[in-house]
């Protein structure tokens, strides 16, 4: 062990002990003699401050400021103990955010700076309570430098107030609730006991201070605390799970030291555990809903059918829509109907689903809390938040579930469904709407200018109406495609490329209508049924062999949502029908581009409809592309925040969130791309430099861009390349426009 | 509590405008019709009103196609009876002729409030609300913001010019134009408007061709003229540069 080591484990040696160490036990500790220890602590008493008491020496953690280096495999393990706590998804208190990111800088790898920004987003969500600060700030001096403090509790379903001064011995968090019991001795004499920090009303410090006790052993003092009371009688809890599923789960988990769990006939389980105070439980049983039977004791059975008795005959009422007391387990029967919608039954709450959310931190209700709401009967709180309309559809939610339970289509979309039929709609989607709704798309714009942008086009961009012929391909343009000026530009570029490869093909011009995917993900289904109606009905009236489209919702929309409704087509992506062709680019493609190239996959190609390989195929093939991938590829694709809605969202989204989706995508793909100026190639040996510093400079001129497949996606990441600082030497191309550009075809383009 | 909206359709200015061969209107021939946007917000406030106090809403709609599609979305809404009176409108249908054929339908109505939106882009000779209003003997009060009902009045919030705001009381029956309801017009999903094309009916009346005298007549209609009057400056942005400060310069501004 090399003398820094042994400095460090000298000083985590004092530290680990409550009475200190004698020089003897350090030698044996540190296989050294006694002679090197103490030269080791002199040494180190230049830097913490090491006491001598008698023979033993001890830090004082009063006085010591922490210092935690870890290796590589405490940084892993810290890393998932944050990420633990940030999925659970709750509230941050600022001092633990800020703890957390403390923490997080003392882990050695790049991903902390990913867990420090989360860190940070989830503390800016919260508003700082003055009081509360107060109250943490006494307990803690109380608690450092052993005062006692005077308190105003409030215990669980009580009004009375209770006073006491109490000696505050130790913080534990709560077992099952995110709260932390604060265990200290009350001086009126009523022994140890335990209060919930967040029910003290107020707290105060007297001038009063109190000895340690020698018999404080946390772990065999909290063996029986469930609750509030220590030492007095235990009371026993039992429960029953008849669900076999359910059982298993039960079996496996340990949520209290003194529980036991016994086979039933059935295949379900009885569990049993004694407790302080059952009271305590309550909210950990209701979330198991109706799986979870309470057998004893018999006033916590009373009191939790009370309780849902009580949620039952609310009855909420918003402008239109009044929900029965039912609704909650009316709905959640229509999950159910769904196909795989019985798979919400075996939902561990495992959180996956919120953690890797995108907008998961700034989520009231994120998706488990949802299912948690919903098994307890209490869905109607749910829709009293807005905060469904933090979700962008991207479908990572379902891709991550465990259980495999259709998140996206069936949860998140059918409570947008509640949401909007109740009219309760953020105006900024309303608006959207009820533009696809009048116009056929979502921008407003009149339908009869919906070719346009081929207007002067030559040659000519055939519309159906007026080409009158069969033709090969439909192409299926769609919204943004057709009236957004930016993505115009990619267009106008893969109709140069599909003359240049001599396709026969037309487009619907006004008779197009919006695919209406977005709307439908939005909860507006009966638009979407319109407009697919009116797209049908456009479709029939002309012979063609298939559909091609250049928009990833449209696709989804065509290929999976269509057929349902009896309009049924062979239908592909561009990057599909282009990469076939391949063989008839590569000549074509002359140009050499010289640029590196990170690729976002399009949630709706990639993650749900698993087109990964054929976008990256034609950016392989252009010469002088170096594809790169960003850190979140593939099936963990990030969402440019514009699905589900979120395209008509943005203002609603960004208030919550303060960070845009496409924002931490840009982040990623100028890290990827080495636009950051960072990542370029690794220091070159001294003899090579000359030969290489022309290679580097080179290196240095290359492109840096973000390809992207989806009409939504070019003026997503534009806007966001003008507002991350550093962005702007990244470009952001659609893969047509790319190999237009390659192929020589964007004559007269800007 | 009895509330009236009268509803018209005004042209869509979504779609480029054109003037009819006529030279005197605007050809409606390709044209597209949406509910006028301030008629939008009156619906809305009926609306509030039923949910806050009780009050039976009636949408009436008078003339062209498309007037069928907004009583039913207006149902959907929540509105409890809808109307639509199928008359040969003149051309132009002016308000003076919409207000005597509101008037005529709105009198055997007996209703206690008449909430219409306090203009329309296209009411060349005026609102309807007060000529409506007069024709049924009731009280005026434009620019409303905000309606609060009362037994036998009701005090409404009225918008001056300049920021300023009055809340006059007014006797009921009264006709209200509604400049902004409380509240942004609500979202109805189609699902609902489908529900209410199969459940909700509408009460189609005739009526004869109403008499449109009164208004001022319309002798041209035209499009902005291109003036004559600018100047282009030409040259590069330093010639462009002292060309204007020249012309500044000229103007006594520098």
């Amino acid at each position: 062990m090399s003398r820094a080591l042994r400095l460090q484990r000298l000083e985590e040696l004092l530290l680990t002990s409550c009475d200190g160490r004698t020089s003897q036990e350090l030698a044996s500790m540190l296989d050294v003699h006694r002679t090197t220890v103490w030269r080791d602590i002199a040494e180190l008493s230049s830097q913490v401050p090491v006491q001598q008491v008698g023979d033993r020496y001890l830090i004082d953690r009063r006085d010591y400021l922490s210092n935690v280096r870890l290796n590589k495999g405490e940084s892993l393990m810290l890393y998932l103990a944050l990420r633990r706590m940030l999925r659970r998804g709750s509230k941050l208190p600022p001092m633990m955010a800020r703890a957390m990111e403390k923490l997080s800088l003392a882990i050695r790898h790049p991903s902390s700076v990913q867990l420090a920004e989360s860190i940070q987003i989830a503390q800016r969500e919260q508003p700082t309570d003055v009081e509360r600060a107060k109250v943490w700030e006494v307990l803690l001096q109380g608690w450092m430098e052993w005062i006692t403090v005077r308190i105003r509790y409030q215990g669980y379903g009580r009004t009375v107030v209770e006073e006491h001064e109490i000696e505050p011995y130790f913080f534990e968090p709560a077992l099952l609730t995110e709260g932390v019991y604060l265990v200290g001795r009350c001086r009126q004499g009523t022994g140890l006991r335990m209060f919930e920090v967040e029910r003290i009303l107020s707290a105060s410090l007297t001038t009063r201070r109190f000895e340690r006790p020698e018999d404080i052993v946390v772990d065999q003092m909290l063996k029986h605390l469930w609750g509030i009371l220590y030492g007095e009688g235990m009371i026993e809890v039992r429960l029953r799970f008849h669900d076999p599923v359910l059982a298993e789960r039960v079996r496996k988990t340990v949520w209290l030291p003194t529980q036991e769990v016994r086979d039933l006939a059935d295949g379900g389980v009885e569990w049993s555990a004694q407790v302080s105070d059952p009271f305590e439980l309550v909210p950990w049983i209701r979330g198991w809903g109706p799986d979870c039977e309470v057998l004893e004791p018999p006033d916590l059975s009373q009191s939790i059918t009370q309780i849902e008795r009580e949620y039952g005959g609310v009855t909420m009422t918003t402008a239109l829509h009044t929900r029965t007391a039912s609704f909650s387990q009316s709905f959640y029967q229509s999950l159910l109907d769904m196909l795989d919608g019985e798979r919400i039954r075996i939902c561990l709450q495992c959180s996956s689903c919120s953690g890797i959310c995108p907008h998961g931190l700034a989520m009231e209700y994120h998706p488990r809390k949802m299912i948690a709401a919903l098994r307890a009967g209490v869905f109607d709180a749910v829709l009293e938040s807005d905060s469904i309309w933090m979700c962008v559809s991207c479908y990572a939610c379902t891709e991550v579930c465990p259980a495999k339970i259709p998140v996206t289509v069936g949860l998140m979309t059918r409570t947008k469904e509640e949401m909007l039929l109740s009219g309760n709609v953020p105006p900024e989607l309303q608006e959207a709407l009820e533009r696809s709704q009048r116009y056929g798309n979502p921008l407003g714009e009149s339908p009869r200018k919906r070719a346009d942008w081929a207007k002067d086009f030559k040659p000519e961009i055939p519309i159906m109406a007026r080409a009158n012929r069969p033709v090969d391909v439909l192409w299926f343009v769609g919204d943004y495609a057709s009236y957004h000026p930016r993505v115009q530009h990619s267009t106008r570029a893969f109709a140069r490329i599909l003359q240049a490869l001599g396709v026969d093909f037309g487009i619907l011009g006004p008779e197009e209508q919006s695919d209406g995917d977005s709307q439908r993900m939005a909860g507006e289904r009966g638009l979407f049924e319109m407009l697919a109606t009116k797209n049908g009905q456009a479709f029939a009236k002309y012979r063609f062999s298939e559909i091609v489209t250049t928009d990833p919702h449209a696709y989804n929309a065509l290929s999976n949502e269509y057929p349902k409704l009896g309009v049924s087509y062979p239908v592909r992506h561009y990057t599909q029908f282009l990469a076939e062709r391949l063989p008839d680019l590569k000549p074509q493609m002359k140009q050499e581009l010289s640029a590196t190239v990170a690729f976002h996959d399009p949630c709706y190609l990639g993650r749900v409809n698993g087109v990964f390989e054929e976008p990256r195929q034609l950016l392989r093939a252009i010469p002088g592309v170096e594809l790169v991938e960003m850190s979140h590829h593939r099936e963990n694709s990030l969402c440019c925040g514009g699905g589900g809605g979120g395209m008509w969202l943005d203002g609603f989204q960004w208030e919550k969130a303060r960070v845009r989706l496409s924002e931490w995508r840009i982040g990623e793909a100028m890290r990827a791309s080495g636009a950051d100026g960072a990542s370029l190639r690794p220091p070159v040996p001294a003899k090579k430099r000359r030969t290489k510093a022309a290679q580097v400079a080179r290196e240095q001129e290359r492109d840096r861009i973000l390809a992207v497949a989806c009409p939504y996606e070019a003026p997503r990441f534009e806007d966001a390349v003008k507002m991350v600082p550093g962005a702007d030497k990244l470009l952001v191309k659609d893969i047509a426009e790319l190999l237009a550009d390659c192929m020589g075809l964007q004559r007269g383009e800007p | 509590m009895n509330v009236v909206v009268p509803v018209k359709l005004v042209p869509d200015l979504v779609e480029e405008l054109e003037i009819a061969p006529s030279g005197v209107e605007l050809d409606t021939t390709f044209g597209r019709l949406v509910l006028n946007e301030f008629d939008e917000h009156a619906l809305e406030q009926a609306l509030l009103l039923k949910e806050r106090s009780g009050a039976t809403v009636t949408v009436l709609a008078a003339g062209p196609e498309g007037a069928e599609e907004v009583l039913y979305s207006a149902a959907a809404k929540g509105a409890d009876r809808l109307v639509r009176i199928g008359a040969d409108l003149p051309r132009p249908a002016n308000s003076h002729a919409l207000a005597r054929l509101f008037g005529a339908a709105i009198r055997e109505m007996a209703p206690d409030l008449v909430l219409i939106g306090v203009q329309a882009h296209d009411s060349l000779d005026g609102p309807i609300g007060p000529m409506l209003a007069e024709g049924l003997g009731m009280p005026y009060v434009g620019y409303v913001s905000g309606v609060t009902l009362a037994d036998g009045c009701c005090t409404v919030r009225k918008e001056y010019p300049g920021g300023m705001t009055a809340e006059v009381e007014v006797d009921l029956p009264a006709v209200l134009g509604i400049q902004a309801a409380e509240q942004p017009p609500r979202y109805v999903a189609i699902s609902k408007v489908r529900q209410a094309m199969k459940e909700a009916t509408i009460e189609q009346r005739t009526a004869a061709e109403p008499d449109a005298s009164g208004a001022a007549a319309v002798s041209r209609m035209y499009k902005p003229e291109t003036g004559q009057r600018a100047i282009m400056i030409e040259g590069d942005i330093e010639a462009v540069a002292s060309g204007l400060v020249d012309i500044f310069r000229e103007q006594g501004l520098l």
